[in-house]
């Protein structure tokens, strides 16, 4: 790369946060994350991972407020040459941030898919999850993504790759009306090393889209170990 | 907006770092940076009539080679040359149905043999230009659909016991194998887990 990819991509990211943050009803949020995935040389293969999200701008004023913590964990079993299925679990600790909100637990059954096409890489990931909290919510998801090296047509190592991916939500609950939701991605990624992946990127979200419809942006990012 | 600023300076370093010197390396190159002798031939032997034209460097650590990528009648090619521009090999993408019957019978009943489940990812007719000339040997290239190369190169997902490997391997002009290389998977898919 291509510095100058590199440096292209952060003046765009910043061009677009000035301009849709002038939007009333508007939130930026921040959600770091690191991973750590192992690998098992047989069908198994195992995720966990610690995230916040922080809330940085709303109401057109700047702030900076934990949300919550989250740990995950995915356990994923391959299926067929390309596909992956998985169970996950999750824990939202609200309560340490905000007194009224509790906790949250989320139960995931998801099946995968990724396949590389010369450069290109494909993945579509189909999600059935329950939020355990005050109510239950049940969520339908699917996210359509592609990887694409920034330099030749495999990621070495030290070089950088773009992913974009668009997702659709569908949340429902026996006592309220469904929600519908879309989410667009897009992030620069580097290969660190051993497997090691460091990424940044923008993700913005739409809301509730059927009902009283709201958007947001978030700041993505973080660290993924493999071992 | 000072505080997501703030992150996003404080994330730049995990970009910058990893300084170490890489082993294998692959990257985009422009024209002018391949050797002289293969710009000629290139100049003077592709066909006027692709698209999607590149150029690559490519390095394992010891051997160094360059590659030119194009389409040509809705099929890929890549035309690989050493690290002084002398052609080494052209090898064009090739569906199934391109291959002769009996050819394709022969490979795949080799790997049903070998193998509990395997699935043929892609097919490159493999032209070399060692024992010819090279104007000839892409002369043979462009006429895939009629003539026999020297190999066909397959990557080959392979399932035995439930667990997957993927190879690249060489057949020869009949459908014989002769060798075959695994490839080492990326430990994490960074789009699924």
């Amino acid at each position: 790369m291509t510095t100058s990819s590199s440096r292209l991509f952060y003046l765009l990211a910043f061009l677009f946060v000035s301009t849709i943050s002038q939007s009333q009803n508007f939130v930026i949020q921040a959600e770091p994350e690191i991973a750590i995935n192992i690998d098992r040389p047989n069908r198994w293969s195992f995720n966990f991972g610690i995230t916040n999200r922080d809330l940085l701008y709303f109401d057109k004023t700047s702030q900076f407020r934990v949300n919550f913590v989250e740990l995950s964990h995915f356990t994923s079993y391959e299926v067929g040459f390309y596909g992956k299925l998985s169970l996950g679990l999750r824990y939202r600790f609200n309560e340490l941030f905000e007194d009224r909100r509790k906790d949250e637990i989320r139960i995931t059954q998801q099946y995968s898919r990724s396949r590389k096409y010369n450069a290109l890489k494909v993945a579509h990931r189909f999600r059935f999850e329950q939020r355990i909290r005050e109510l239950t919510i049940y969520r339908g998801r699917y996210q359509f993504s592609v990887e694409y090296p920034l330099n030749g047509e495999r990621i070495d190592r030290n070089e950088y790759f773009l992913v974009m991916s668009a997702e659709a939500l569908w949340s429902f609950t026996k006592e309220e009306k469904p929600e519908l939701g879309q989410r667009f991605d897009i992030s620069l990624g580097k290969d660190i090393g051993g497997g090691n992946k460091a990424d940044l990127g923008l993700q913005y979200r739409l809301e509730e889209y059927n009902l009283n419809s709201f958007h947001g942006l978030f700041l993505i990012g973080g660290l993924t170990i493999s071992i | 907006m000072k505080h997501w600023l703030l992150i996003i300076i404080l994330m730049l370093p995990i970009f910058a770092s990893s300084q170490d010197k890489k082993i294998e390396k692959e990257e985009d190159i422009d024209r002018e940076e391949m050797p002289e002798r293969a710009q000629e031939f290139l100049l003077l032997n592709i066909p006027e009539d692709i698209y999607k034209l590149r150029h690559y460097f490519e390095t394992d650590g010891e051997k160094e080679s360059y590659e030119a990528k194009f389409k040509f009648n809705r099929h890929r090619f890549s035309v690989e040359f050493d690290e002084d521009g002398i052609l080494e090999d052209i090898e064009v993408q090739v569906k199934k149905k391109d291959l002769k019957n009996e050819i394709l019978k022969k490979i795949e009943h080799y790997l049903d043999t070998k193998h509990d489940r395997f699935k043929i990812e892609k097919i490159q007719a493999q032209y070399l230009s060692n024992k010819e000339d090279p104007e000839l040997t892409m002369k043979r290239a462009k006429k895939f659909d009629s003539n026999f190369p020297d190999h066909f190169e397959l990557i080959v997902a392979t399932k035995n016991k439930g667990k997957l490997k993927k190879y690249e391997m060489l057949f020869d002009a009949k459908g014989n194998f002769k060798n075959e290389r695994e490839i080492i998977r990326n430990s994490y898919d960074y789009l699924i887990f």
